[in-house]
């Protein structure tokens, strides 16, 4: 009898092969995580020594905290706003792009390159287009519109930093978009041509429905991407004026790392973990029933 | 068949043609004008970086600056000295490269060849980390770091960072394509599991370990948040440190701090051009991971 090679007498040597990663993973993913839900039970400071077991005391205090309620309600627009925007723009681009026209392979790589710009210099760069006398406040007066003090008034700042947001995101959503519009057969819509379907109709009955999973698998990427991100808040608002641009991940960073309260910052932290596994989770049993 | 009916369904083909025509420049002209709306950030970032700052928000608008100061790039070079920077980010970004390649490696490896007790347990935990971002955990983390006396050092950048689920993920996925019978014959050949693994599974695995080294070189080359967290020493600093370093000094020297981002965005635009196919096609299985 043939001995199977990867043999059941040593099969543990998968595991051998595992644990480098694991071991690492442990120790900064795992460790960290269980930390920080043990801190956020203390009243631990990055300046003094002792620390002590709170209780949720700073998950209430989150409650009545109006910076954080108020970080909380500017996540759900900011996150709200830029992946409505970056969803629809980036899926008509993938549709436009996969039509057969000259030059697209082009075009993709053009479109793409606002993703390609470092994440640093993205707030740098938008930050001077929002300047009052920048570029948007231009194009602004030359469709003759009022000008806007983005920056420096409260609506404004958030708004720019969805444009800014939305620019890097779009063309990642576009590729995600495109990879799911080519994985649509092309006999359904041949056959759809025949039975006399116009375009719309095709799009409505054909692509959409087609497209629902990759739909889901870009609203989780862009809802990640977009909560746990504060580059372009830090760089470019610095969450001002007076907290109007603070989002959640900017508020965890602020409370922990410049007003030195490890402990509270790790609650809000927590909370925006349940954010984004609450999502994942919601939109990975929408597609298993879409697929079941 | 007439000769009329002939002439109407010519003229019926020629009208259908025209139409296609027409909706094809539409499409054109369309994305020609989406394009320009995408591009234009970054074409006002080099226009600007070209102008001096009393010309910066002349009106009307000078698209192409005349004359274009050329001067301010390599005087934007050595007033961030951007050298040092260029250097640490070359050690962090190599390093973590490197590591994270051949644990993915390893991992995806076991995970796709060997039949232990418990691999699916581990898969999930493993997959479980992409949900957790470093802005989740970047309290503690800190805290950790700092325990083991690596602020402000180049392994403080690198460990923390080394290990990522997006690389097993990967390389489980073509380890699990490759046959077993080329591994099985390794084996029967008296090689053991190490050496099975380096002289016969890696050689074959080089596109897929070569996509994971790109995107990971990618987005550590461009991370800011962990280096901006435990380096306050400059001497350490990487380049999107120094960048907004510049920036929260300069905020109202445009032109330099335009000539400093373009710069700053050079390798990675660089890298972009050369494995282009390697990054839209990770980016797309990325958000496929699910």
């Amino acid at each position: 009898m043939r001995r199977r090679w990867f043999g059941p007498t040593q099969p543990w040597w998968g595991f051998v092969f595992t644990l480098p990663i694991l071991v690492l993973l442990v120790g900064f993913k795992f460790w960290p995580m269980a930390y920080a839900a043990g801190l956020s039970l203390t009243n631990a400071s990055l300046t003094e020594r002792a620390w002590r077991f709170v209780g949720v005391h700073n998950y209430a205090r989150l409650a009545r905290d109006t910076t954080f309620v108020g970080a909380l309600a500017t996540t759900g627009r900011y996150v709200g706003a830029t992946i409505a925007l970056s969803m629809i723009i980036g899926l008509g681009l993938a549709v436009l792009l996969n039509q057969k026209i000259p030059a697209r392979g082009l075009f993709r790589t053009l479109i793409f390159l606002p993703a390609v710009v470092p994440i640093v210099v993205a707030p740098i760069l938008w930050q001077f287009l929002f300047n009052p006398y920048g570029l948007v406040n231009d194009a602004l007066k030359a469709l003759g519109l009022h000008p806007v003090n983005w920056l420096l008034s409260s609506q404004g700042a958030v708004e720019a930093l969805v444009v800014a947001t939305a620019w890097r995101l779009t063309p990642l959503c576009m590729v995600i978009y495109l990879a799911g519009l080519q994985s649509i057969p092309a006999e359904l819509y041949e056959a759809a041509k025949v039975d006399g379907a116009g375009a719309p109709r095709r799009f409505r009955s054909i692509t959409l429905p087609m497209l629902k999973p990759t739909f889901l698998v870009v609203l989780v990427f862009a809802i990640t991407l977009t909560v746990q991100n504060f580059v372009l808040a830090l760089v470019m608002t610095g969450g001002g004026p007076d907290n109007a641009s603070t989002t959640l991940s900017l508020f965890v960073y602020q409370t922990g790392f410049l007003g030195f309260q490890m402990g509270y910052a790790s609650a809000a932290a927590i909370v925006m973990l349940l954010i984004i596994v609450a999502f994942t989770m919601l939109s990975l049993r929408a597609l298993r029933t879409e697929e079941g | 068949m007439s000769l009329a009916t002939a002439a109407v369904r010519h003229s019926r083909r020629g009208a259908v043609r025209v139409r296609e025509h027409a909706v094809t420049i539409a499409l054109l002209l369309l994305l020609t004008g989406v394009t320009v709306v995408f591009l234009m950030p970054i074409f006002w970032m080099v226009s600007t970086s070209l102008k001096t700052n009393r010309h910066v928000f002349d009106l009307p608008i000078q698209w192409f600056p005349h004359p274009a100061l050329w001067s301010n790039y390599p005087a934007a070079y050595t007033t961030v000295r951007f050298t040092r920077y260029f250097v640490n980010s070359a050690i962090v970004t190599g390093s973590v490269t490197v590591l994270n390649v051949l644990l993915s490696a390893l991992a995806g490896y076991g995970l796709a060849k060997y039949r232990f007790l418990g691999r699916h347990v581990l898969l999930v935990l493993i997959l479980a980390t992409l949900m957790l971002p470093l802005e989740v955990v970047m309290v503690p983390l800190y805290l950790t770091v700092q325990r083991l006396g690596w602020l402000n050092s180049y392994q403080g950048m690198i460990v923390p960072v080394a290990a990522n689920a997006l690389g097993v993920l990967m390389m489980r996925q073509y380890f699990l394509s490759l046959p077993d019978d080329l591994i099985a014959a390794a084996r029967i050949d008296g090689a053991g599991h190490v050496s099975t693994f380096l002289r016969i599974a890696v050689p074959l695995a080089w596109p897929a370990l070569l996509t994971v080294a790109i995107l990971i070189f990618q987005s550590t080359w461009d991370d800011f948040v962990w280096p901006f967290l435990i380096i306050s020493n400059t001497s350490k600093a990487t380049v999107p440190l120094a960048v907004q370093t510049f920036q929260s000094a300069e905020t109202s020297n445009f032109p330099m701090l335009m000539a400093v981002s373009s710069i700053a965005s050079v390798p990675l635009t660089l890298l972009f051009f050369v494995f282009q196919r390697q990054i839209i096609a990770g980016v797309a299985t990325t958000g496929m991971r699910h």
